[in-house]
C-alpha cells in the first residue's frame, strides 16, 4: 500500500486481503482470549473498531503538527502509546456516565484495548505508508472491522468446536490456534485479490 | 484510576501530573542522547544500501550520476519514480539511466533501483525494501534467482509470458512479478519522455 | 524465591508463551528463520530486564493511580532505545523485524511481568526474572523458527549460517531443496499451527508429570498403608 492507494483499495486491503490477524498477527492476544463467546467477540470487537479509528485521527495530527516540526520523530512510539493509553481511558469514563448499558457489556476488554498490538500497529503503519488524514482514519476504522470480522468469525468457529473431539492436550489454547490458523488459510484466497 | 484522583482533591491530580511529566522528561532526554548517537550511522547505511544498489543495476567503477529535474520527464499517474539520474562512466561517457521507485506489489510497498543502458535496455534491477511472501513474491529481491536474472536484457515493451511477453514470473508469485516488469517499464516510459 | 526456582519457572513451569500464553503476536509473526528469532528473543530479553529492573527501582515512589502510565513510558523509552540502536549497528535485524520492534511496547510479557512480579519484589529478584522470563521466550521463538524453517524450506539457521555479506545474510545449512518444503508453514497459517502444537505438547509434558507426580504419592500412601 502506498500513499497513493485509493479508499476503496485500502478498506479492502484492511478487512480481507492484509487482514490485521490472519496475515499481519496483530492483535493476536484478545484475538484468542476473548473468542470463546459470540456476544463477547462482538463487543470487543465494536471497541477496537471505535478505539483505532480515534488513534488513527488523534496520531495523525499529533505526528503532522508536533512530532515532525519539531523533528523528534523518535518519540513516536512513545508518543502513541500515550494517546492510545488516554484515549482509552477517556472512553472508558465517557461510556461509563453517558452509556453504561454499552459499557457494562464492554467491561474489562475496555482497559484491555490498550495492550492490542493492533491499535498500535495501525497508528504505526498509518505513519511508515505516508498516509493522509482521510486515509489514516479509513485504515484505521477498516482494520478494526477487519479484526472484528476475524474475532467474530472465530468465535462462531469455536463455540462448535468446544464439542468437537480433539485430544487432550490440545485443549484450550492449542485448538484455538490450529482452527485460527486454518481460517488463515482460507483467508489466503483474498491474497489474490488486487484492484486495479 | 482516575476516580481516586479526583476524590482526593486538586493537589493529588497536581502531584500526579508531575511525577509522570518528571517521568516522560527523563526518558526523553535519554532517547535525545541515544538518537544522537544513532542518527549518523542510520544515515551511513541507507546511503550505503542505495550505493550497493546502484552499483548493482549499473556495472563498472568510479560511476556519476546526475538527478534529473521531476519536471523533466513524464511520471506515471501514481507518481511512482522518486528519482531518475542519468549515470555517466568514469570518462564522463552516457551509459545510461538509474531510476529509484516505489510501487505497490502483492502485500506492500517495493522500493527498487532499476538500470537501463542508453539503448533502453534493462542492465538489472535491486530491490531494496519490500514485505511480499517469503518464499513466494520475496524471491523477486534475491539476485541469485531465474526472475531477476532473467530481466536484464529486456527492453521497451517487456512482458511476462502470461502476459504475452518472454519473461517467466515467479511460480506462485505472479502479482509480484507483474507489478515489478510493469514498474521498469514505466522507468523505461519515463527515460523515453526526456 | 531462589534463583534456580526462578529459573525453572521461567524455563518451563512458568514459560511466557507456552503457559502465560503472553506476547503471541510477535511469537507467530517473526519466526521465520532463525535469525528473526533469536534477535526478536534477545531484543525482549534485554528490553524486559531494563524495564524489570528500573520499575524494580522506582517502585516504592511510584503513585498507585498513575502506575500503568509509568511503566508504558519506561518500556515505550527502552523499545525506542533498541529500536534505535538496532537501526543503527544491526539494520539487517531491524529491516527484518519491521514495526514488530516498536510494537514489543504492547507484548504483554513485559507489562504483564511489571504488573505482576517487579511492583511487589527487590531489584535483584526482579533482574533475574527478566532474564529467565526473557529467556524462556527465547527459546520458544528458537524452537518455533527451527521448525518452522526446516519443515518450510528446508534449511537451517538461515541469516546466520554460512555469512557472505555481514550480519544477516547467511542463506543458512540447506538440508533439503527448498522447492520439497512445505511452504505453508512459513505463511501465517503455519505460525498459528506450529505455536498449537507447542503449547499442546507442553500442557502433555506438565500433565503428564502431574500424573507421575500424584501416582507417586498414591503408591507412597499405599506403602504407607501396607
Amino acid at each position: 500500500m502506498s500513499a497513493n492507494a485509493t479508499i476503496i483499495e485500502i478498506v479492502l486491503s484492511a478487512i480481507l486481503i492484509n487482514n490485521f490477524i490472519f496475515s499481519q498477527f496483530l492483535g493476536c492476544c484478545p484475538f484468542l482470549g476473548c473468542s470463546s463467546k459470540l456476544d463477547t467477540a462482538a463487543g470487543m470487537g465494536l471497541a477496537v473498531i471505535f478505539v483505532m479509528g480515534l488513534a488513527s485521527a488523534i496520531c495523525w495530527i499529533v505526528n503532522e503538527y508536533i512530532l515532525i516540526p519539531l523533528h523528534l520523530d523518535f518519540l513516536q512510539t512513545i508518543a502513541y502509546i500515550l494517546v492510545i493509553a488516554v484515549l482509552v481511558q477517556f472512553v472508558e469514563m465517557f461510556l461509563k456516565k453517558s452509556v453504561p448499558s454499552l459499557y457494562s457489556a464492554l467491561g474489562i476488554y475496555l482497559p484491555l484495548i490498550t495492550t492490542n498490538c493492533a491499535v498500535l500497529g495501525v497508528v504505526l503503519l498509518n505513519t511508515q505508508y505516508n498516509f493522509n488524514f482521510l486515509q489514516s482514519v479509513v485504515y484505521g476504522v477498516t482494520g478494526g472491522m477487519g479484526f472484528m470480522l476475524a474475532i467474530c468469525l472465530m468465535a462462531s468457529v469455536r463455540e462448535k468446536v468446544a464439542f468437537a473431539d480433539y485430544p487432550e492436550s490440545f485443549e484450550g489454547f492449542p485448538v484455538a490456534l490450529v482452527t485460527a490458523g486454518l481460517i488463515a488459510l482460507a483467508f489466503m484466497g483474498f491474497s489474490g485479490m488486487k484492484i486495479v | 484510576m482516575a476516580d481516586t484522583a479526583k476524590k482526593s482533591g486538586g493537589g493529588q491530580i497536581i502531584k500526579l501530573a508531575l511525577v509522570l511529566l518528571a517521568v516522560a522528561a527523563v526518558i526523553a532526554l535519554v532517547l535525545g542522547v541515544v538518537n544522537e548517537i544513532t542518527k549518523g550511522p542510520i544515515e551511513d547505511y541507507l546511503n550505503n544500501k542505495r550505493d550497493e544498489a546502484y552499483a548493482m543495476v549499473m556495472p563498472g567503477e568510479g560511476n556519476n550520476y546526475e538527478e534529473l529535474d521531476a519536471g523533466s520527464y513524464t511520471n506515471d499517474a501514481s507518481n511512482t519514480i522518486t528519482k531518475l539520474s542519468k549515470a555517466t562512466d568514469a570518462s564522463g561517457n552516457e551509459i545510461g539511466y538509474v531510476a529509484e521507485t516505489t510501487f505497490s506489489g502483492a502485500q506492500g510497498m517495493i522500493t527498487m533501483v532499476v538500470g537501463l543502458d542508453n539503448d533502453l535496455v534493462c542492465t538489472g534491477i535491486g530491490i531494496t525494501e519490500h514485505s511480499e511472501t517469503s518464499g513466494l513474491g520475496a524471491k523477486a529481491s534475491d539476485p541469485t534467482d531465474p526472475f531477476p536474472q532473467s530481466l536484464p536484457g529486456n527492453g521497451d515493451g517487456l512482458k511476462l509470458s502470461k502476459d504475452g511477453g518472454t519473461i517467466a514470473a515467479i511460480s506462485g508469485a505472479t502479482l509480484t512479478s507483474r507489478a515489478v516488469v510493469t514498474e521498469i517499464q514505466t522507468v523505461i516510459d519515463a527515460v523515453k519522455s526526456l | 524465591m531462589n534463583i534456580k526456582q526462578q529459573f525453572k519457572e521461567g524455563l518451563v513451569t512458568n514459560n511466557p508463551v507456552l503457559v502465560q500464553l503472553l506476547g503471541m503476536c510477535a511469537t507467530m509473526a517473526i519466526t521465520t528463520s532463525l535469525f528473526n528469532g533469536i534477535g526478536m528473543g534477545f531484543s525482549v530479553l534485554i528490553i524486559l530486564t531494563c524495564c524489570n529492573v528500573v520499575i524494580s527501582l522506582i517502585r516504592k515512589i511510584i503513585p498507585n493511580d498513575i502506575r500503568l502510565a509509568i511503566f508504558v513510558l519506561v518500556i515505550a523509552g527502552f523499545v525506542t532505545i533498541v529500536d534505535l540502536l538496532l537501526q543503527a549497528f544491526i539494520p539487517a535485524l531491524s529491516e527484518s523485524l519491521g514495526v514488530f520492534i516498536p510494537l514489543i511496547v504492547v507484548n504483554c510479557i513485559i507489562i504483564g511481568r511489571a504488573e505482576a512480579f517487579c511492583q511487589k519484589n527487590p531489584v535483584g529478584a526482579s533482574f533475574f526474572d527478566g532474564i529467565f522470563q526473557g529467556l524462556g521466550y527465547t527459546c520458544v521463538l528458537i524452537c518455533m523458527c527451527v521448525i518452522r524453517e526446516f519443515l518450510g524450506k528446508g534449511s537451517f539457521g538461515s541469516g546466520l549460517i554460512n555469512t557472505t555479506n555481514g550480519i544477516g545474510t547467511g542463506s543458512g545449512v540447506h538440508i533439503f531443496p527448498a522447492e520439497y518444503g512445505a511452504l505453508v508453514l512459513t505463511l501465517p497459517i503455519g505460525g498459528f499451527i506450529t505455536l498449537g502444537c507447542l503449547i499442546a505438547l507442553m500442557q502433555y509434558v506438565l500433565r503428564r508429570s502431574e500424573e507421575k507426580k500424584a501416582a507417586k504419592a498414591n503408591e507412597e500412601k499405599e506403602a504407607a498403608n501396607v
